[in-house]
């Protein structure tokens, strides 16, 4: 778990960069380039905020290896200290994750209570015959009910299961009805549940940082913004107007409304505003595909190397721990081998200080050796290995030796095999794929 | 009166009574309802006679049948399901987890106007 949380920590800043750059030119953006871009970018960058939980839960057995290596390597520095840090941390993060979540829950599900009493079934002709055009008119072809609510003030989609439209009491002329209906049904379309969701999760994860707050809420406002854009597409200026003018008597109606009522929500002019001149704004704008391009993939590689520098920072652990752990005096018995490709017969184990202490001796005479010790707090032990491998071996000649690794992580420069007695070996390559450092780990 | 959630059929009731003129029959209501599903006359009748009792509804008299009237507002009643602590609870959900049809922060009655006004010169430009 500390450790999903220090990946969370070292993604949660490059991508924020990125958040704030966006945010930034936004702005001189908006005026020649369509929110849509923007709206995709969002969903983006918030599934790169989310996604390194998913990658290390597919890999559980590597992920227990560094975690306790690592525990150890911190308490060995700290000298006695029974607590790390990172703990604390992680449970501080895992607790306002907990909250978060709660919270939503309770606040969807107390909402979605609130629905189900006070809505009921639409008997207007006019507006069912509004709906069922609109419906033609946008292709939506997925079931979808229409009600008519007294406890919401504006028109909405609501539902992550089964989603509803809701639309508040209110009159309005079959005209005005339709392109709000139409507004409604492009959410349902897109699934802008799913992607308010998806955003909420990335969040909930990073809860701790306030420009993920701000991506929440800048995401919410280009959603809305990209969606008046697909609508007023193929409208004039008069529609356009017209449209601006209804939305604005939703907010009136809401208005007067909304004080007594559960969802007492009214909204910002400034987005309001925003709106408007986004639907009046007739100038055909970019749709800023390539923009999306590299922006994706500046956001994608910067998390790609957090997660390099991640696994860079285990490995540092690893060997920081092989230096703390060591005996004093490590009783070694080592036997020449005279090919280090070869693999040797003898029952051998790599003796890791080799190669970190000593590295130069890995290029002269690369060696494989014996190594049993009973290092301090008796959490790791040093072992014979059963199967001969070498240092400087390389991989494929390893595999053909012991066998496939179980797992492999670090992009390959880590291979971990299960044995039978419940020990794990780990073998760590180099850059050109041979053998660098190997040892074995036997329980915690 | 201190007022209390109503159940779901009296509230279904209740909704007939703020959603139509008023006064209105028993029988008007009654069809009215009917239009979802079917409703014993009896069960109706002492729905309505609870409403009373609670002070939502004022009885009178049409001729021959029995009226009623809201004495409490639709508004009114829904501020009572919805404490400020609900209300809170919500909010983030009606913000973030429904594509409500517009934003929501607070408007001031001035920004209103200013809206209107933003509107409405856009209007005149178009004509001018």
């Amino acid at each position: 778990m500390e450790n999903i949380f220090i990946d969370i920590m070292e993604l949660t800043i490059p991508v924020s960069i990125w958040i704030a750059l966006l945010l930034m030119c936004s702005p001189l953006l908006k005026r020649s380039y369509a929110a849509r871009w923007r709206y995709y970018m969002w969903l983006f960058v918030a599934v790169r905020l989310i996604i390194p939980i998913r990658f290390k839960a597919a890999a559980p057995i590597t992920m227990e290896l560094p975690e306790s290596v690592g525990k150890i390597a911190i308490q060995s520095n700290a000298s006695g200290g029974s607590v790390s840090v990172t703990l604390i941390l992680t449970v501080i993060w895992l607790v306002g994750m907990t909250v978060y979540a709660g919270w939503q829950a309770a606040g969807y599900i107390s909402f979605s209570r609130l629905v189900k009493r006070w809505s009921r079934k639409v008997k207007d002709e006019a507006v069912l015959n509004a709906f069922d055009e609109a419906k033609r008119e946008m292709g939506v072809k997925r079931e979808i009910e229409i009600k008519t609510c007294s406890a919401v003030t504006t028109p909405m989609i609501f539902g992550i299961v089964k989603p509803m439209l809701l639309m508040p009491k209110m009159e309005l002329n079959k005209e005005d009805f339709k392109p709000i209906l139409c507004h409604e049904l492009v959410h349902f379309k897109r699934n802008d549940i799913i992607y308010k969701l998806l955003v909420m999760c990335a969040v909930m994860i990073h809860w701790f940082n306030p420009l993920v707050h701000i991506m929440l809420k800048a995401a919410n406002r280009d959603i809305e913004l990209a969606c008046d854009a697909e609508i007023v597409k193929s409208m004039d200026g008069e529609l356009r107007q017209r449209y601006c003018e209804t939305i604005l008597r939703i907010v009136h109606n809401g208005r007067t409304r909304a004080c007594a009522l559960s969802t007492c929500f009214i909204f910002s002019k400034k987005t309001v505003l925003e709106r408007f001149k986004n639907i009046l704004d007739e100038k055909i704008k970019r749709s800023g595909v390539i923009m999306f391009c590299v922006v994706a993939v500046s956001v994608a590689v910067s998390g790609g190397a957090v997660g390099f520098a991640t696994e860079r920072i285990a490995e540092e652990l690893e060997e920081n721990l092989q230096i703390i752990e060591r005996p004093a005096e490590p009783q070694k018995s080592s036997e020449e081998i005279p090919e280090p490709s070869e693999v040797p017969e003898s029952d051998t184990a790599y003796v890791p200080e080799s190669s970190v202490t000593e590295p130069k001796t890995v290029e002269t005479a690369p060696r494989v050796k014996t190594e049993q010790s009973t290092p301090e707090g008796d959490q790791i032990k040093w072992v014979q290995p059963v199967n001969d491998v070498s240092i400087g071996a390389d991989k494929q000649e390893i595999h053909d030796a012991i066998g496939e690794p179980d797992t492999v992580s670090g992009n390959g420069f880590k291979e971990t095999y299960e044995r039978e007695d419940g020990s794990t070996v780990v073998l760590q390559y180099d850059d050109n794929g041979t053998l660098d450092t190997g040892y074995i780990v036997v329980g915690e | 009166m201190k007022l209390k959630k109503i159940p779901d059929t009296e509230l279904e009731i209740m909704q007939v009574v703020w959603s139509n003129p008023t006064p209105i029959t028993t029988s008007e209501i009654k069809n009215v309802l009917e239009e979802e599903r079917s409703w014993s006359q009896g069960a109706l009748q002492s729905l309505l006679t609870r409403l009373v009792e609670r002070g939502f509804l004022k009885p009178g008299m049409k001729g021959k049948s029995k009226t009623f009237e809201p004495i409490v507002s639709e508004s009114d009643y829904l501020a009572v399901e919805s404490s400020s602590f609900l209300k809170k609870l919500r909010r983030s959900t009606i913000t973030e987890l429904v594509t409500a049809l517009y934003d929501t922060k607070a408007i001031s009655d001035e920004d209103l106007a200013e809206l209107d006004a933003f509107l409405a010169e856009r209007r005149d430009n178009r004509k001018g």
